[in-house]
C-alpha cells in the first residue's frame, strides 16, 4: 500500500475516522492493528518477522532493566541484536554474500553445489530492526525504561506511517508518545496537513516526473554529455523528492494524529561540505550509526587514525545498510573518503568552514556536484556503467533540440523544490522580518500569510493533480 | 501547582474532544464531498452501454477516447435494436481505429442483411481486457460476440513494452455489481491481490479515479484553448510536463526491457480464462466467434490456437477461425494494421465472411446475404470451426 496510492488515502481516512472517535486506550489498538493490516498489504507471511523482532525486543529489554548482573545485560542485549541482525542478514544480505562467495570459489575453479535462495527482500525489514535495536540498546545504556504493555511496544515498531521507509524513531521520543496521553491542536493539524501537501507535491510531482528523465538517461544505449548530466541531476531531485517526500507525508500523516516524528531532511541540497550533509541528509540514519556504531567503535575518541577508520566502518557499513549491492557498498566508501578528506583538511588548516558569508552559494554548488558523483554511483546499474557518465560529459557537453527540452522539464521540477528548501533554510530570518512587519501592521500579516499559504498550496494542488504522475511508482527507500 | 497542571489538562482533554469532533465531521464532509463530486463527474463523462443519451461529445476531446477502462463507455456505441441481428465485436486497434468495422457495417447494410456490428473494440486490449469487456457486454444480449485476439492478447508484452495483464485499465470495473455478479469468485482470488481489489473497489466507489486523466486532460484542453496571448510556437515549448498523460505511455521513448520472441510465452492462466468466458456464454447462451487475426511474424508467438481450439471444443456455440496466414506485408507494414483502403477493404471483407459464416451456422441470419463481390476477396478463410 504505497502512500501515493488510492488504496491507501482510503485506508487513511478510514482510520483516521475511527481514530477520531476513540480514547487513547483503543486508539492504540486501532493503530496496532491498522500498521498490521497497512504491513499485510505487501505481503503478510512477513508480518511474523516483525512480530518476532517484537516479542525478542520487549522481553531483552524488559529482561536487562530487570537483571542486576552486568553480565546479564550484556547477554539479554547481545540477543536483541544478534536476532534482529541474524533475520536482516538472512533476508537481505545472505543471497548477496553467497552469489560472492560462489564467484570468488569459481575464480579457484571450484564449483561448490550450492546455489542463492531467491530470499524476497521484506520491505522495511532494515528500518524496523534499527529501530528496534535502538530500543534494547537505549535500556542497556540507561536512556529508556523498558514499555510495560506490550502492545505499546507493538506499536511503536509497526507504526504504519514511518514502518516501512522510516525516519528510524527512538523509544525516548516516539514510545512516551504513545504511553503518555496527546493532544490533538489546531497548530498539529496544520502543521500535519501542510507536510502531507509538500510531501505529495515532492513525491507525485518532483521524484516520479523526474523518474523519467532518469530511466531514459540510465537505460539508453546513445548516452551522450548532455543526457548524461540531465540524468544525474534528475536523480539528485528524484531521490530527494522521493524520500523527502515520503518522510513529510508521514510526519504530517502523525501530526493529524497527535504525534510527532524526527525531521528526517534539512534541505540536504544547501549543505557546503559531507559533515554538513550527513547533518541534513535522512538525519535519523545518521543519527542511529553515529550513536550506536561510530560512537561505540570508539568515535574520534582514541586518536586520528582510530577516528578515520571509524569514520569509514560506519560509512561502509552505512552504505551497505542501503541494499545488497556491490554499489551501495562503494556509494558508502565514497562518502566515507569524502568525509575523511573533509577531516583531513579541517584539522589541518585547524578553520572549520564557515557556513555563511559570501562564498557559501559557491560551496553549495560545488558540494552539490560531489553529491551528485555519489548518486551516479548509487543509481548505476551496474559499476561498470559509473563510468560511461563521466566519459559521456567528458566527451562534450553538446544540447541536442530535445536535450534543452528536457532541461526546461527538469528546471520545472527543480525550482519549487529550491524555492521550498530556502523557505524553509531562511525560515527564522523571514520570520523575523515578518515580526518586524506585524509590529507596524498589526492586522496586515495575518492575511498576507493566510493568502501565501492557500496561493502556495493551491499551486501544489493544482501541479499534483494537473501534472502528478500517476503511475503510483514505488518508493525508492521501501527496497531498503 | 500540581492543581493548575491537572486542570489544564482537564481543559486541554476537552479542548481534545471538541477539536477531534469537529475534524470527524469535517473529514466525514470531505468523504461524502468527494463521492458527489465522483459521481457527478462521472455522469457527466460516461455514456451508458446501450442507453439512450445524446450523440453530442461530453468531453472536450475532439473525438472520443476510447482508452482505458472508461474508453468502454465514453463512445456512444449504437443502441442495440431487438429487432435485428447485433453482432458485438471485441478486439484491439484494428477494430477501434482501422474503420474496419465501420466497412463491415457498410457490407451489411449493402447485403441488407440486417446485421448490427457494435464496435466495442479497445486499443491495446489482451485477454484479461476481453473477459472483462466480454462479461460487461452480456447485458446488451447480442447475438453474437467476436472477439478478435493477436497471439500477443495473450502475454505481458505488447510493441517491447511490458504491459500488465490488464492492459487496458479493465481491472478498475472488475467490481462493479453486474461483472461481479457475473464473473466467478475464483477469477478473483485468482487475479486480484487485496491490493488491487480496493484499488479496484476504489474506482467503483469512487468512479472520479478511473476518470481522473480524461479529467485532467479536458482541463488542459481548456486551458490551452484560453491562454492564447502567448505565441503558439511559445506555448508549444514551454508547456507544464504533461509526462503524465496516457497517450504519452505509447509516445514515450522506450524504456522497458526490449522483447525478443523467445521471451514471449502465454499466460499460464489462459486455459482458464478462455474457460470462463466460454462458461459465462453457456449460462447465458451466447455464440461466440474467437479470430485470430492477421498478423506478421513480429506477432508469432504466444502461438495459443491449438490451445483456444481445445477449449471451444466444449461448447457448442463457440467457433474459431485462424486468419493469421491472411497477413500480407505489403499491406501490414508493422505487422498488424493494414494500411490503405484496399487493404483494409479486404480485412474488413475477410472477417465479413467469417461472421456471416459463423451467424449461418448458427441459424441466425434470417435474410440470405447477397453475392459478395470477388474482385476484391482475396481468398477463401477456413470456416469457423466448432
Amino acid at each position: 500500500m504505497l502512500f501515493n496510492s488510492w488504496v491507501f488515502v482510503a485506508f487513511f481516512l478510514a482510520v483516521y475516522l475511527v481514530y477520531l472517535r476513540l480514547d487513547q486506550n483503543k486508539q492504540n489498538w486501532l493503530l496496532l492493528v491498522a500498521s498490521y493490516v497497512f504491513y499485510s498489504f505487501w505481503d503478510i507471511r512477513f508480518l511474523l518477522l516483525i512480530i518476532i523482532s517484537t516479542i525478542v525486543h520487549y522481553y531483552c529489554g524488559r529482561g536487562i532493566y530487570e537483571t542486576q548482573s552486568p553480565k546479564d545485560k550484556k547477554q539479554f542485549l547481545h540477543i536483541g541484536v544478534i536476532v534482529s541482525l541474524g533475520i536482516l542478514c538472512v533476508f537481505k544480505y545472505f543471497d548477496f554474500f553467497l552469489s560472492n562467495f560462489l564467484f570468488v570459489f569459481r575464480q579457484f575453479g571450484l564449483r561448490p553445489s550450492i546455489s542463492t535462495l531467491g530470499i524476497i527482500l521484506p520491505i522495511g525489514i532494515s528500518f524496523y530492526t534499527f529501530q528496534a535495536i535502538s530500543y534494547t540498546a537505549d535500556i542497556y545504556s540507561g536512556k529508556a525504561v523498558p514499555c510495560k504493555r506490550f502492545r505499546d511496544f507493538a506499536l511503536y515498531v509497526t507504526f504504519f506511517p514511518q514502518l516501512v521507509a522510516g525516519p528510524i524513531e527512538r523509544a525516548t521520543h516516539l514510545l512516551g508518545q504513545i504511553i503518555k496521553p496527546r493532544a490533538l491542536s489546531w497548530e498539529y493539524i496544520q502543521k500535519g496537513a501542510w507536510l502531507v501537501l509538500q510531501g505529495y507535491f515532492l513525491k507525485v510531482f518532483v521524484a516520479d516526473n523526474a523518474s523519467l528523465i532518469v530511466d531514459q538517461a540510465f537505460s539508453t544505449r546513445n548516452l551522450t554529455g548532455a543526457i548524461a548530466l540531465l540524468g544525474i541531476y534528475a536523480f539528485a531531485f528524484q531521490i530527494y523528492g522521493d524520500f523527502a517526500g515520503y518522510s513529510r507525508i508521514a510526519r504530517g500523516i502523525c501530526n493529524l494524529m497527535g504525534f510527532d516524528l524526527v525531521v528526517n531532511f534539512k534541505c540536504p541540497y544547501l549543505a557546503i561540505n559531507p559533515r554538513d550533509f550527513w547533518k541534513r541528509w535522512h538525519i535519523s540514519l545518521s543519527t542511529w550509526l553515529r550513536d550506536y556504531l561510530y560512537i561505540p567503535l570508539g568515535g574520534n575518541r582514541c586518536g586520528i587514525s582510530r577516528t578515520y577508520t571509524n569514520l569509514m566502518i560506519t560509512m561502509l557499513l552505512g552504505g551497505l545498510w542501503h541494499g545488497a549491492a556491490w554499489k551501495f557498498i562503494l556509494w558508502g566508501l565514497y562518502h566515507g573518503v569524502a568525509l575523511v578528506i573533509y577531516h583531513l583538511l579541517t584539522d589541518f588548516t585547524k578553520t572549520p568552514t564557515a557556513n555563511s558569508g559570501f562564498l557559501r552559494p559557491f560551496k553549495i554548488l560545488v558540494f552539490f556536484q560531489v553529491t551528485c558523483f555519489g548518486w551516479l554511483i548509487f543509481r548505476c546499474h551496474s559499476i561498470k556503467q559509473i563510468w560511461t557518465f563521466p566519459e559521456a560529459i567528458l566527451n562534450g557537453l553538446s544540447f541536442a533540440k530535445e536535450d534543452f527540452h528536457t532541461l526546461y522539464m527538469l528546471l520545472i521540477l527543480v525550482v519549487p523544490v529550491v524555492i521550498l528548501d530556502l523557505a524553509e533554510e531562511y525560515a527564522n530570518p523571514v520570520a523575523r522580518l515578518f515580526d518586524r512587519f506585524k509590529a507596524t501592521n498589526p492586522n496586515l500579516p495575518v492575511r498576507v500569510r493566510v493568502s501565501a499559504y492557500f496561493l502556495t498550496g493551491l499551486c501544489m494542488m493544482t501541479l499534483i493533480y494537473l501534472c502528478g504522475y500517476r503511475g503510483g511508482t514505488e518508493f525508492i527507500y521501501f527496497q531498503f | 501547582m500540581s492543581r493548575s497542571n491537572n486542570s489544564s489538562t482537564i481543559e486541554q482533554t476537552k479542548g481534545d474532544l471538541k477539536l477531534r469532533k469537529t475534524l470527524f465531521w469535517y473529514v466525514v464532509a470531505f468523504v461524502i464531498g468527494v463521492f458527489l463530486i465522483s459521481h457527478c463527474s462521472a455522469s457527466r463523462y460516461i455514456y451508458d452501454l446501450n442507453g439512450k443519451a445524446s450523440i453530442s461529445s461530453k468531453t472536450a476531446l475532439t473525438r472520443p477516447l476510447r482508452f482505458g477502462s472508461y474508453g468502454f463507455y465514453l463512445a456512444r456505441y449504437p443502441t442495440r435494436q431487438l429487432d435485428r441481428t447485433t453482432v458485438i465485436l471485441l478486439g484491439n486497434s484494428v477494430y477501434q481505429d482501422c474503420h474496419i468495422v465501420d466497412r463491415m457495417q457498410r457490407l451489411a447494410e449493402n447485403e441488407k442483411t440486417g446485421i448490427d456490428f457494435l464496435n466495442l473494440a479497445q486499443t491495446g486490449s489482451g485477454i484479461y481486457d476481453h473477459l472483462i469487456q466480454f462479461t460487461k457486454v452480456l447485458g446488451y444480449k447480442p447475438n453474437l460476440v467476436v472477439v478478435s485476439v493477436l497471439n500477443r492478447a495473450f502475454s505481458t508484452g505488447v510493441g517491447n513494452n511490458i504491459l500488465p495483464k490488464f492492459r487496458t485499465d479493465n481491472d478498475q470495473i472488475s467490481f462493479e455489481p453486474d461483472i461481479l455478479s457475473k464473473l466467478p469468485m475464483s477469477f478473483y482470488w485468482r487475479e486480484f491481490s487485496a491490493n488491487d481489489a480496493f484499488d479496484s473497489i476504489l474506482s467503483t466507489v469512487f468512479p472520479a479515479k478511473r476518470l481522473d486523466w480524461l479529467i485532467r486532460r479536458d482541463i488542459d484542453h481548456f486551458v490551452a484553448r484560453r491562454v492564447t496571448k502567448f505565441p503558439a510556437w511559445f506555448r508549444a515549448k514551454f508547456s507544464l510536463p504533461k509526462l503524465n498523460l496516457v497517450a504519452d505511455w505509447r509516445e514515450k521513448s522506450r524504456i522497458s526491457p526490449v522483447l525478443s520472441d523467445e521471451e514471449e510465452s502465454a499466460y499460464p492462466e489462459t486455459e482458464q480464462l478462455l474457460k470462463e468466458m466460454l462458461d459465462m456464454a453457456k449460462r447465458h447462451g451466447l455464440p461466440v466467434l474467437f479470430i485470430r487475426q492477421e498478423s506478421g511474424p513480429r506477432f508469432d508467438t504466444p502461438d495459443v490456437i491449438s490451445l483456444i481450439e481445445n477449449t471451444v471444443s466444449s461448447y457448442d456455440n463457440a467457433f474459431v477461425t485462424d486468419l493469421k496466414s491472411f497477413y500480407l506485408a505489403k499491406d501490414m507494414p508493422d505487422h498488424v494494421h493494414p494500411e490503405g483502403d484496399h487493404a483494409r477493404n479486404k480485412y474488413a471483407l475477410r472477417h465479413y465472411k467469417v461472421v456471416i459464416s459463423t451467424l449461418k451456422n448458427l441459424s441466425l441470419l434470417t435474410l440470405s446475404p447477397k453475392a459478395v463481390n470477388p474482385a476484391v476477396w482475396d481468398g477463401k478463410p477456413q470456416p469457423p470451426k466448432r
